[in-house]
Order: structure tokens, then C-alpha cells, then sequence
């Protein structure tokens, strides 16, 4: 017998089947009743799992954040080595006063880096040292000679006694001074512009673009339609010709909501335009079914949530003043930690989905309002990989699927 | 004249609470006849009857109108949802090691034949894995798609016990309908 209509015939024939029950089974089920009524009523109303989520993770990026703008600056302390450059500075001004340098102005002390003092100093053995330098030129060269000479001091001490020249007669920077001058403030924005790409943590909300939404017929198989003998009975055989047969009055209909996430990652700098990623990311996934079949509709709504750790190689592109664009891409790993199914407003138990893989990448714009705290958005795309299971979702319907991020990024750095 | 759906539900909504207890009269019988097929002992099917009972009762509100019969198949889906339940958690319903077959598909049985409490009780005396294939298939209606999702297997599987839940079913009225005579 054909599937199909040996179904009907069990059906139709157990259609009004009713096997006897106890009498007192209504006063058991009563009996339980008043308490699960009270159990139904208002329950106090419960934060959903996501907001939990966004609160604890917007309470710790607030925790991290206060302690980010609160933390003593080491800024303002030099270093060790850098008050001895400082003294031996004063010292050498102390030597020859002649020499008009903004010394006392100074320091707003960035702390040059080995290399950087190496290179400058080799190009300070040049003749540099017997001039004087313009009081009108750029605070940062100044204030770079300043920490500078010192080391100079060290390590050119056979070089000739300054010869003073009076102020009212200082002469004009030779082009080679200019040129110098030039390669230093170089040297010394590419190193603040290094020691401005700090360790990082963000805090972001993220989200697909589009719900979902289809609406299908179903296809009578090539087996069904040989079992009924389909062609033969309607007599189109001629006709159909391997036409598709939908079944009748049975439809299934699918929506899939836009993913939603939160993430609390740390940036951390592997070199001066490149930095690692990683943290722990929430993401919810909603998608509805419904089966009609003869006007009998089947309505199943089905939550899954989804941990992720990502992992992403993030490259600057360009940086002016507080103003960061940047490329990243990477992977992630979400781990579906609970899964919720409820079929006509009940609950139902079902198999979790297995790791889901996913590569993306994106192009972001970071802005930030201070130091410590920046605004940053990313437009995306995803690869969302098959997983294999048989669990259907946003990812499975569409594994491509452009994205924005948005969030805040706490400037961590010493 | 008896009560629609419609009237019973309107009834519960405005605060009659013996309202509750018709509708339970309405579906009670039924609902035990549904769940003998999934868990033929009357036992468990009591007290599946009645934990079906107190969540239909207290989800009332969730339910949707949608024509007469629709609280009907609502009924039946709650009641098929917790035998399925209680299956699983008292069940060896375990659906591993399945080994995939050809299907034939040549089987006949003069099912309208057979009295309708012996043909449940024929379905409650399949073993685990064909009841509730052929209890979700033919009674919930579910596509194979849907019964592989909700028991967590593939389609291929759904496909294979069906088809062998459907073999042993047929095999059980024949012999049935010979012992008659038939």
C-alpha cells in the first residue's frame, strides 16, 4: 500500500478513537491545578538570558573602563633612566647656558625608545652639536634634544667644547639641521603613533542584516508520485513531463531572525600596525516554523545561544589624530550552550547544534572621544561553515551574511 | 446542542472555571486513546494523561483560535509532546545503531477491518523506536523532516522506521485479519 494513503486510512480510521478513563481522574488533575494556576501566575518578569548577558558584560566593560581612566598615569612619571637624562640635561644647560634650548619647558617626556635614542644619536655626532638651535623651532624638536643630549653627552665626550654664540647672533639652521629636524619629529610621531596602539578591551553589540522569511510548497517525490501512479491516474502523462507536483494543501513556512551578539574581546599589539584578538562573544539566534497541512497549522519557535570565541589578526590602515581605520579578519568558534524549542507554546526537548566554524572579515573606523575610550564601528562579512547538523538555522540558510558591529574600545596602556 | 470549541474557549477566557472541566471532559477519552498508542501500559498513560491535562489547562491562554478543530489537534499536540516526553526519559528510545534498508513499499492490510482498540493497541505494541515514528508521522502529521528533527535523527533514518514500523504494523493486521478469517 502507498504511503500516503495507507497513512489517511489509519487515521481516518483512529480519528475519534477514545479509550476509557478513571473517574477520579479529574479531581487528580483539580487537585494539582490551584497550585500550578498560582504557578502561572505573573511571574515576576525575567531579564531574557541576552540582556543578562549584555548587563554583566556592559557592567564589566564599565568596571574595566572606570579603572582605565582612574589608574595613576605612568606618563608622568619618568623613568629611572629618563630623570637621569633629565639631571644630566640640566646639567649640561648649567655648562653652557648658552645654548638656547626650552629645557625647562620639557618633558612632556615620551619615553624614546632605545632604538630610536640609538638612531638619533648617530646623527647627532654630526656638526649639530657645535650649533645652536633656533628658539623658534617646533617644541618637539626641542623638547627631542632635551631628552636626547644627554645620551649625546655620553657618548660623544670627545667632541669640542661648545663654542657659545650670543643669543641676538644665532644663525639661521643650516638645511642638513632642518632636514634632521624633520626626520626626528618623524621618528617621534611613528613612536607615539606605536604607543598609541595599546592593549585594548571592547565591548560590542553586533548584528546580521535582514531577517528571513520563507514560504514554500512541498514537492511530491518522483517515489510518491510512482507509488500513486500519479501521471497515470490524472492522465498527464504527456503533460507533466517531470513537472514538479506539489502536494496539496500542505505548505511549510520558515522565518529566521537576524543573529544578535555581544562580545567582550582584548586587542592586544603584536607590532606597530598589527594586533591579535580574542575574547568571549554571545549570540542568539531565533527562527520560526510553521507546518500547514489542510489549514491545520503547526507552529514550532525554536531559540539557540550560542558562546563564541574568536580569534582575528587586526591591521591598521590609517590613523590621524583620534581618527582609526583598520582591516581585520579572523575566525570563530560558537558553541551552543543551550537550545530552546517550543512547539504550540510548550516546551520541547531537542539535541544542542554542534560547533559552529565561521571566518569573516571586516573593515572598521574607530574614534576616540579620550585617550582611554574609543567609539568604533565595523561593517562585515561571514562564512558561517555547515556544521553538519540537522539543526536549521539562520547560518544554514544564508552562511554568507554581511554584519555590523558596534561598540566601545578601552584604551589600556601604560 | 454541543459546546464549539469556540464557546469553550470563550467560556474559559471569561473566568468560567467550569469551563476547564468540560473542556476536560470534551478530550479526556480521547486524549487517553492518543496516548495509549505512544505508551500502551494504562498506568503511564494515566499519569501522561494528566500531567497533558494540567499544562493544557494552564497554557490555555498561549492557544490560538483558528477554526473549529484547531483546539482539537492543540489537544493532541500537548498530548503527543509529553508521551514523547516521558518516552524518552523512561524509553530506551535510542536510535543508534540503525542500519538503513531498502524500503518496500508493497504492503496491504484492510486496516478498516481490524476493531479501532485493536489497531491502537497493535501501535502501542510496536517497539520503541517504530511507535513514536509512526505516532509523529501518521497521527501529528509531521513530514519525515520534521520527525527526524524532533527526535534528532537524519531524514534517512525517519524514512527507514517509518517504513519498518509500517511493515510490522501491516504483518500484525494480517495476521489478525487471518485468525478471523478475513
Amino acid at each position: 500500500m502507498k504511503e500516503e494513503e495507507w497513512i489517511k486510512r489509519l487515521r481516518d480510521h483512529l480519528a475519534d478513537y477514545e479509550a476509557p478513563v478513571p473517574d477520579d481522574l479529574w479531581e487528580r488533575i483539580e487537585a494539582r491545578l490551584p497550585q500550578e494556576l498560582v504557578a502561572q501566575k505573573p511571574k515576576a518578569r525575567r531579564m531574557p538570558l541576552w540582556a543578562r548577558w549584555t548587563a554583566a558584560a556592559a557592567f564589566v566593560g564599565i568596571l574595566i573602563g572606570t579603572t582605565a581612566l582612574l589608574w595613576p598615569s605612568h606618563e608622568e612619571t619618568p623613568t629611572a633612566p629618563m630623570a637621569s637624562a633629565t639631571k644630566k640635561a640640566d646639567n649640561i644647560q648649567n655648562e653652557s647656558e648658552e645654548i638656547p634650548m626650552k629645557s625647562e619647558k620639557t618633558i612632556e617626556s615620551e619615553p624614546v625608545s632605545p632604538a630610536v635614542v640609538s638612531l638619533v644619536v648617530a646623527k647627532m655626532t654630526e656638526p649639530i652639536v657645535a650649533e645652536t638651535v633656533n628658539k623658534s623651532q617646533p617644541d618637539t624638536a626641542s623638547l627631542y634634544i632635551k631628552e636626547v643630549e644627554p645620551q649625546m653627552a655620553e657618548v660623544e665626550p670627545q667632541q669640542p667644547s661648545v663654542e657659545p654664540a650670543p643669543a641676538e647672533e644665532q644663525p639661521k639652521m643650516e638645511p642638513s639641521q632642518q632636514q634632521l629636524i624633520r626626520e626626528l619629529d618623524e621618528k617621534i610621531a611613528e613612536y607615539k603613533t606605536h604607543r598609541t596602539h595599546r592593549t585594548t578591551v571592547s565591548l560590542y553589540a553586533s548584528n546580521g542584516f535582514g531577517n528571513l522569511s520563507n514560504r514554500n510548497g512541498v514537492l511530491m517525490s518522483e517515489q510518491m508520485l510512482a507509488n500513486y501512479d500519479y501521471d497515470s491516474r490524472m492522465g498527464i502523462a504527456s503533460t507533466r513531463s517531470g513537472s514538479p507536483v506539489y502536494l496539496a494543501n500542505y505548505e511549510e513556512r520558515q522565518k529566521y531572525y537576524q543573529p544578535i551578539s555581544f562580545g567582550l574581546t582584548t586587542n592586544i599589539p603584536i607590532s606597530s600596525v598589527l594586533s591579535l584578538s580574542s575574547g568571549v562573544v554571545y549570540t542568539r539566534l531565533r527562527s520560526d516554523f510553521m507546518n500547514i497541512a489542510n489549514s491545520i497549522v503547526y507552529e514550532k519557535k525554536m531559540t539557540l545561544h550560542y558562546i563564541g570565541i574568536p580569534l582575528n589578526v587586526q591591521y591598521r590602515v590609517w590613523q590621524w589624530h583620534g581618527l582609526n581605520v583598520y582591516a581585520t579578519a579572523g575566525g570563530q568558534a560558537d558553541f551552543n550552550v543551550n537550545v530552546h524549542l517550543e512547539a504550540d507554546g510548550l516546551d520541547q526537548e531537542i539535541e544542542k547544534d554542534r560547533v559552529q566554524w565561521s571566518i569573516g572579515g571586516a573593515l572598521g573606523v574607530q574614534y576616540n572621544i579620550i585617550p582611554q575610550l574609543g567609539l568604533y564601528a565595523e561593517p562585515g562579512i561571514k562564512y558561517y561553515f555547515d556544521n553538519g547538523s540537522h539543526i536549521r538555522n539562520y547560518f544554514k540558510y544564508r552562511p554568507t551574511n554581511f554584519n555590523l558591529q558596534i561598540g566601545l574600545r578601552l584604551n589600556m596602556g601604560k | 446542542m454541543q459546546e464549539t470549541e469556540r464557546q469553550l474557549i470563550e467560556a474559559i477566557r471569561a473566568g468560567d472555571r467550569e469551563a476547564l472541566r468540560r473542556l476536560y471532559e470534551h478530550f479526556s477519552r480521547y486524549a487517553m486513546g492518543v496516548t495509549l498508542r505512544y505508551v500502551p501500559r494504562r498506568d503511564d498513560a494515566l499519569d501522561i494523561v494528566q500531567d497533558s491535562f494540567i499544562s493544557i489547562l494552564t497554557s490555555i491562554s498561549t492557544f490560538e483560535y483558528r477554526g473549529e478543530g484547531s483546539l482539537r489537534n492543540w489537544v493532541t499536540r500537548i498530548v503527543s509532546n509529553q508521551a514523547v516526553s516521558w518516552m524518552k526519559d523512561h524509553e530506551q528510545l535510542s536510535f543508534s545503531e540503525l542500519t538503513f534498508d531498502e524500503i518496500e513499499d508493497d504492503e496491504d492490510s484492510a486496516i478498516e477491518e481490524v476493531p479501532k482498540e485493536l489497531v491502537n493497541e497493535m501501535i502501542g505494541r510496536l517497539p520503541v523506536r517504530y511507535r513514536v515514528v509512526v505516532n509523529l508521522r501518521t497521527f501529528e502529521e509531521l513530514s519525515h523532516k520534521d520527525v527526524a528533527l524532533k527526535l534528532g535523527i537524519s531524514e534517512k533514518a525517519a524514512i527507514t522506521l517509518f517504513s519498518r514500523a509500517k511493515r510490522k504494523l501491516a504483518k500484525m493486521i494480517n495476521e489478525y485479519l487471518n485468525s478471523q478469517g478475513i
